[in-house]
This record gives structure tokens, sequence and C-alpha cells, in this order.
């Protein structure tokens, strides 16, 4: 059977487009330090230390199973900017339970009077916030071998062999931009290792699963028979 | 799923909006993307020089033909079970990347991030 050229496949252009915009915007804005709404909730960009942080709370969020309103709250909390100011501040320090008391009233109150209906909406964004978060955590190798040290050596160890970043630069780092650092580094030491944008590759994993499952033929493809999924690079 | 034609193409694209890719169909791989696909075409030039070396004949001759290519591999729609590209599979590249066929010569080591799995291929042209 004959291959088929992507920009010969009607549509599918486009959506590759879309989905190298956001892609895009996605990337310029690892650098940035953003804060993000969450339905009316303001969150900061995850740094590591926060990623830690959610990690010894065992969060679902991070393990990307179903989370209970008191994982909703924690979550929202940690990663709010009051969080990070009660962590600096050096007078009444002790009373930040108090403010961790109030904040997680106000998650109740707006999301959990009617569960699921009134917490999905939030509990989504969630998700998607960890998706952007994790849009570019590096490849793995097939196969690899189990490694002896911590992946926080890892990570520490490769940024700052390459940067001259103190230790307390790195924990306050933002994922999204030590992802897009790790993958410089890997790119300039190690090109040979396949570049992933998971955009544009959603789109093409999309055809690919579509002639695996014989949804349509390339044919099909070809003859524009095919309705290329407009929500790739909107939502 | 039928295409119910509008928005979904471009009433004009100059091609700006594109990629160096295409959807392979390998003898034994099934469909695989390959994104990017880049073609060498060396040649060699046999010189030849009079007395003291200095040029008098010279004709060029093509080498064979290699290509490199990143393989995207075929998962299920949980992001698993993928298909590896073994060597010595064989597709045919579409006319407007030189309709030739070619065979997998070296596999690289397969990498997965999330759900997406790619492997860098070595390719060359089969001419018999």
């Amino acid at each position: 059977m004959k291959s088929l050229a992507l920009n010969q496949i009607p549509g599918l252009a486009e959506a590759m487009a879309r989905a190298k915009q956001k892609q895009f915007r996605t990337r310029e804005n690892s650098l940035l330090g953003l804060t993000y709404d969450l339905c009316g909730m303001t969150v900061r960009t995850m740094t590591i230390q926060d990623y830690v942080l959610l990690d010894r709370h065992d969060s679902p969020f991070i393990h990307r199973v179903e989370p209970t309103e008191k994982d909703l709250a924690l979550f929202l909390w940690i990663l709010s900017p009051s969080f990070e100011k009660w962590c600096k501040r050096k007078w009444f320090a002790f009373l930040q339970p108090v403010a961790a008391f109030l904040h997680g009233r106000k998650v109740k109150r707006k999301f959990c009077r009617n569960i699921p209906e009134s917490s999905e909406p939030v509990v989504l964004k969630c998700f998607e916030y960890i998706d952007t978060m994790f849009f570019d955590s590096p490849p793995a190798l097939r196969d690899g071998g189990e490694s002896c040290t911590s992946y926080l050596t890892g990570w520490f160890d490769t940024i700052q062999s390459e940067y001259k970043y103190t230790s307390e630069e790195v924990w306050r780092m933002g994922l999204p931009e030590l992802f897009q650092r790790l993958n410089a580094i890997r790119q300039r030491n190690n090109p040979s290792v396949p570049n992933f944008n998971k955009g544009t590759d959603a789109v093409k994993a999309w055809v690919l699963i579509g002639l695996r499952k014989k949804e349509f033929t390339m044919e099909d493809l070809a003859q524009g028979r095919v309705k290329i999924p407009e929500t790739f690079g909107t939502n | 799923m039928p295409n119910t034609g509008g928005e979904q193409t471009a009433f004009y694209n100059d091609g700006g909006v594109g990629h160096g890719g295409f959807v392979a169909v390998f003898a034994t791989a099934g469909s695989v993307i390959l994104d990017p696909f880049n073609i060498k075409d060396p040649s060699m030039t046999i010189e030849q020089g009079n007395q003291i070396g200095a040029p008098l004949k010279q004709a060029s001759v093509s080498k064979f033909k290699t290509a490199t290519a990143t393989a995207q591999i075929p998962v299920d729609n949980t992001g698993n079970n993928p298909t590896f590209i073994t060597k010595g599979d064989t597709f045919t590249a579409p006319a407007n990347f030189g309709g030739e066929k070619w065979y997998v010569d070296d596999v690289g080591d397969t990498f997965a991030a999330g759900q997406f799995w790619k492997s860098e291929l070595s390719l060359r042209k089969v001419y018999n």
C-alpha cells in the first residue's frame, strides 16, 4: 500500500497548525512564571518544591486518580500565592493553619456543595493545569535500567552542571521551565534522541490509532472523508 | 466519521503551514508516521588530471541514497502496546518524497514521553 504525505490530508495541516500554536504558547508561558485561573481560584506555576510537597501528600492530581474534596482543597492551597506568602512570612507565621483553614472553607463553599456536579469543572481544570505543567516532561528510554539516584538528584545535577544556579534557585524553579531546560540540555548533549511535541504528536497519534482500529483507511484520509477533531490545539 | 466540509479545510494553503512527514505503510509494522524524513543523496566525483595534476576530465556519479527519519510508533488508544519497527522492514515513500522504496537499516533506541513513542531510523533505498 502507498504511503500518504501528511500535508495531503485535508484538514490535517490546519489541525497541526492549531496544535503547534498552542504548543508554542504553552512553552513561552513556561518561562514567564504566570499564575493560572482554575474556576476562580488562582494558582502559581508549580515549582519543584510544590511538586515534592504534593507528592509527599500523595496528591491524586499528581497520580491521576480521583480526588476527594480534601485533596482538592489541599492542592489549591499548596499552589495558591497565599501559601507562598505565608511560608515566607516572618511575623505571625504560626497563624498559617488558620489561613489554610479559611482557604479550605472557601473551596468547600465554592465547589463542594453538590458533589460531583459542583466540583467536576474545577477538578478537570486542575488536571488540565497538571498537563500544562508536565507538557515537556523529558522522554524516557524504553526498558531503561533502574536508577541508583533520586529523580531530584537527576534534576539538580543536570541543571547545576549546566547553569550556575544555587540549590535554592533550583527548588523554586517552575516545572515547565525545568523540563524545557532539561530538554535543551539533552538536545545539546545527545541530538540523536527524538524530539517530542505533545501537541502535534497527539494529532499524529490520532491518525495512527484511527488507522490501526480501522475507523478509516488511507484512502478516506486522502479523499478528505475523515473529520479531523477541531479540539486539537483549542482545549 | 463523515467530513461535513466547511471549516476544517483551508480555502488556500500556500504550503507554509505544513510539515515534512508522511504516514508510511511498512510491510511488517503497518502504519507509522515518519516526521521528519530527510533524504541524503550523495555523489562521488572521479577526477583525472594531466601529467602535473592539473584538471583534465571529471565525472560525478551517484552514491547510495540513504535517509534518516523519526518514527512515531503506533500504540492503542490507551497509549500502550506499541508496534516496534524492525530492521529490514520496507515501505514506499509518497510521490512528493520521491516515491522510492526504502528499507530500515538501523533502529535507534526507543523513547517514550507520556503516551507517545518514538525511534530514530536509518534507512537505505532499495535498488532492486
